[in-house]
């Protein structure tokens, strides 16, 4: 149907369809998370597919996953306003996964702004040349709006879908040109989401859902302890259900989940437990405070901060502790593969379809290319999607047994078998002079390395094994050794090594020790830590110098600084300085990431049982511009939300190797009635895109701390949030 | 063992053991995929459907205890998403990734079926046990409201009739 290749010119490429349609293929250009194995590759391949039927239907195929964040609908205005059609008019799909398709990193928007209204704007311009031509008129004379192209002079018009064919004849314009923010019409609306009405009937379709004829449902046992294998397994197995050794551990494989779980259930399952059998949260902490007073791997190193500090007129010092965190997507795990006819077919809800057919096609010893994905809807991914251990465990089955098979994680096999946000520990130190004004600041971040982690799972990027531990005794023994001294891991303090505030001396110092637990993406990354130290410890630094906590983060920012612009907006919002109700306190925080910039103010009161109750966050974003403010104003409430359950409610702990917790009851999330009041403010800085999807969690848990601070006095530095 | 059920209004004979739970039996037996697996424990409300019409965690209610009993999933709520509860959710914009919504909106419907006009204290009650890692809560809230006023606003229309 569609052949590429009849026209090239840059990042579009035009060709006809089957029944005189015009389609139009997309490039968004290379992301950098692209592998090295394609380094080469520069043949052209469209990320995106825009079809316009000769019966007028216009359709658009997203690369991106839809995991919450509204990524279906922004784009599809981002389309729309260029093409100029309705965008509720459009039917969006999800491409099959030929390059890379991560989403991570709040880069969706930012990666598409441009390319995507290009693509409708070159399109929209075949369209009107197309009418133009055909009844003889300059092209200047028309006009394209509501999918036709009118000349108002004669009152002629044609629809789209008339039009292609004849436009699909036309080279791609190579400068089309865009319109001014000031004529826009969708880009910057509240357009409703385009996926409620699927998601409100109950006819979305999640991985869960898939459905095929003779599919098979696995359950897959584990070992607890991670790095462990299956050692062995005795217990009843009934004709209907096959146990298969994988990996990973032992798939028990039956018609359904509930039985494939009840037999599993019922097997005794042995376990060699491997070397982190003893690894607990508590020793790796013990560990890490050792390391903390030791120096780092240099990351920021500003004036002479450690000798200022020595020369202060008065010094505080303070550590910061964050735990493992779980993602708890709602929807567990899955996968569903089929090895058939040379190919294999995947269906997954993933935030990395392109990682997933590569898994497969390694597994399945086959090309990429004979790997067919499908992209599902996913219920959350928060980063835990763009991992594909669930995708081997299908594939791997589907390899080994003649059908249609889905891996189904139980709550249980989510929680205690997730790529965690990594345990962290930080020092920092800050030095006053006489007048009670800093001028130095140390920030040393302590953690297993998230990225050397990834690595290691990677065949694409080498890493030596283990680099001997020359710091602390007995690391060893926990399977961590330091390797901060050859390599800086960009995540762990992400948001830590730009201080945004202006202190003369600054040091900001890295260690990163090695794996023993899988770690991974968790919303906002290493900002998720580093948002809650750094807010934290400026709070500390404020009541040293007795000053107002917004009023001096207000004058260590730059005048003109996108931190001050929304941490003023927030503060004026919130009614910072008004008397508030008996026994409620406000904390402000603000931190960039992403390219966007956003600043909380958290009005909370101490309950009774000493528990900490969150009445209102007033946000305040810049994300330079909102192309749908409706779907910014509702991340910001689910970034809120999802800090939150890390703020005040769970955490993961390790002992014996083990992950302890393991269900809703031990990993509570934020609830409905806990759930504070939010007011989200958007400041149209006109700046250059910033993302949205990640940037609203950072914050709160520090506007919390600080506005428990200034209810109570103690100051908390260890999520979660404990004042008793 | 041959179980009986109405399920969205249709009688319906299922072959399971009667301690298999109801979720299993509608999403793998009957293909009502609408209806969520989460936690399969009770927790987190995603399960949620009506048992003569009151909310039940569908993943804990073993299936014979529905045995001649009716049984309405998202599925059954309206055939064209016309239901105020649904309505209201669309309006309010209120899905993000949408996998717990359809637990949401059967504690909702459940809620205003015995409640038409709840308070805010209500709506706590009712609605604690679903949880939404996405965060959608307050949207939730003002759904609830919405489709409580647009109740209201037929019921009189209703009673000029
Ligand atoms: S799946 Fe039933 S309550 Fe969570
Ligand atoms: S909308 Fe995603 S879990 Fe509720």
């Amino acid at each position: 149907m569609i052949d590429p290749g009849l026209t090239r010119r840059g990042f579009l490429v035009a060709s006809s369809l089957a029944g005189g349609g015009l389609a139009l293929g997309v490039s968004l250009g290379r992301s950098q998370a692209a592998p090295a194995a394609d380094a080469g590759d520069t043949a052209f391949a469209p990320d995106v597919w825009i079809r316009i039927e000769s019966d007028n239907r216009i359709s658009f195929q997203i690369d991106r996953a839809e995991i919450g964040q509204g990524v279906m609908t922004a784009l599809t205005q981002l389309l729309a306003e260029e093409l100029e059609v309705d965008p509720t008019s459009v039917e969006v799909g999800f491409a099959p996964g030929d390059k890379m398709q991560m989403v991570g990193g709040s880069s969706s928007i930012r990666r598409s702004w441009e390319p995507l209204r290009r693509a409708g704007a070159a399109a929209r311009e075949m369209l009107v040349r197309a009418a133009a031509e055909g009844w003889g008129v300059p092209e200047a004379e028309c006009v394209a709006s509501g999918a036709q192209v009118r000349h108002p002079a004669s009152g002629r018009s044609a629809s789209y879908g008339e039009l292609a064919a004849r436009a699909a004849t036309y080279p791609v314009p190579e400068e089309p040109k865009l319109k001014e923010p000031a004529e826009w019409k969708t880009i910057g609306q509240p357009l409703p989401r385009l996926d409620a009405r699927s998601k409100v009937d109950g006819s979305a379709q999640f991985g869960i859902d898939v459905e095929l004829s003779g599919l098979r449902t696995a359950v897959v046992l584990r070992s607890p302890v991670f790095g462990g294998t299956l050692a062995g397994y005795s217990g009843e197995l009934p004709d209907d259900v096959t146990a298969v050794e994988i990996s990973s551990g032992l798939a028990v494989v039956a018609d359904g989940y509930w039985r494939a779980r009840q037999v599993a259930d019922g097997l005794e399952v042995e376990w060699d437990e491997g070397e982190h059998a003893s690894l607990s949260s508590a020793s790796m902490t013990d560990a890490f405070r050792e390391l903390a007073l030791e120096r780092g791997k240099s990351l920021t190193d500003e004036g002479d901060a450690i000798g200022e500090l020595e020369r202060s007129a008065s010094s505080i010092e303070a550590i910061y502790e964050l735990p493992f965190q779980a993602h708890a997507t709602m929807e567990p795990q899955n996968c569903t593969a089929w090895v058939h006819d040379g190919i294999c077919e995947i269906w997954v809800p993933t935030q990395n379809l392109n990682g997933a057919r590569r898994a497969a096609a390694k597994i399945c010893e086959i090309d990429t290319e004979r790997v067919v994905a499908h992209q599902t809807m996913a219920g959350g991914g928060f980063g835990r999607r763009a991992e594909v251990d669930f995708v081997s465990e299908a594939v791997e089955l589907a390899n080994k047994i003649d059908a249609p098979v889905r891996v189904l994680f139980s709550r249980e096999d989510d929680i205690q078998h997730d790529y965690y946000r990594p345990l962290t520990y930080h020092r920092l130190r800050a030095g006053f002079d006489a007048e009670g004004q800093p001028t130095s600041w140390c920030h040393h971040v302590v953690g297993p390395s998230l990225i050397a982690d990834i690595a290691s799972r990677s065949a694409a990027i080498y890493l030596p094994a283990w680099v001997p531990g020359p710091v602390v005794r007995g690391l060893r023994a926990l399977g961590l050794s330091v390797i901060g001294s050859w390599i800086a891991d960009p995540t762990t303090a992400e948001g830590a090594r730009e201080l945004p505030y202006e202190i003369a001396n600054v040091c900001v110092e890295a260690t990163s020790t090695g794996r023993a637990v899988p770690l991974g993406f968790w919303r906002s990354v290493g900002h998720s830590h580093n948002g809650f130290v750094v807010e934290g410890f400026i709070d500390e630094l404020a009541a040293v110098a007795g000053v107002d906590p917004f009023e001096f983060r207000r004058r260590l920012l730059g005048e003109h600084s996108r931190n001050r612009g929304v941490l003023e907006l927030a503060a004026e919002r919130a009614g910072w300085g008004n008397p508030l109700p008996a026994g409620h306190a406000l904390g402000i925080a603000q931190h960039e990431s992403f390219g966007s910039f956003v600043a909380q103010v958290a009005e909370v009161s101490i309950g009774d049982a000493q528990e900490i109750h969150v009445h209102r966050v007033v946000c305040a974003v810049d994300c330079g511009r909102a192309i749908n403010p409706d779907i910014v104003t509702a991340q910001m409430e689910g970034a809120i939300a999802f800090g939150l359950t890390a703020a005040l409610k769970s955490e993961i702990t390790l002992e014996r190797g083990r992950v302890v917790q393991s269900n809703f009851h031990d990993f509570p999330l934020l609830r409905f009635n806990e759930m504070p009041e939010v007011e989200v403010h958007i400041l149209e800085s006109g700046a250059e895109l910033g993302g949205i999807g990640e940037v609203g969690t950072p914050p709160i848990a520090s506007a919390v701390a600080n506005a428990v601070y200034a209810a109570t006095g103690k100051r908390l530095r260890k999520l979660p949030l404990r004042l008793s | 063992m041959a179980i009986r059920l109405n399920v969205n209004g249709v009688e319906r004979s299922v072959e399971a053991t009667a301690d298999t739970p109801l979720l299993w039996v509608l999403r793998e037996d009957l293909r009502l995929t609408g209806t969520k697996f989460s936690c399969g424990r009770g927790f987190c409300g995603a399960c949620t459907v009506h048992l003569d019409g009151q909310p039940v965690r569908s993943c804990s209610l073993p299936v014979g205890a529905a045995e001649g009993k009716n049984v309405t999933t998202i599925e059954g709520l309206s055939s064209d998403a016309s239901h105020p509860v649904q309505t209201a959710w669309i309006a309010e914009n209120v899905p993000q990734c949408g996998y717990c919504q359809s637990g949401q909106i059967m504690s909702a419907a459940a809620l205003l079926a015995n409640n038409p006009r709840p308070s805010d204290a209500d709506i706590d009650t009712a609605m604690s046990g679903n949880l939404c890692r996405c965060g959608t809560y307050i949207r939730v809230r003002r759904a609830i409201h919405r489709a409580a006023d647009q109740l209201a606003e037929s019921a009189e229309r209703g009673g000029e009739r």
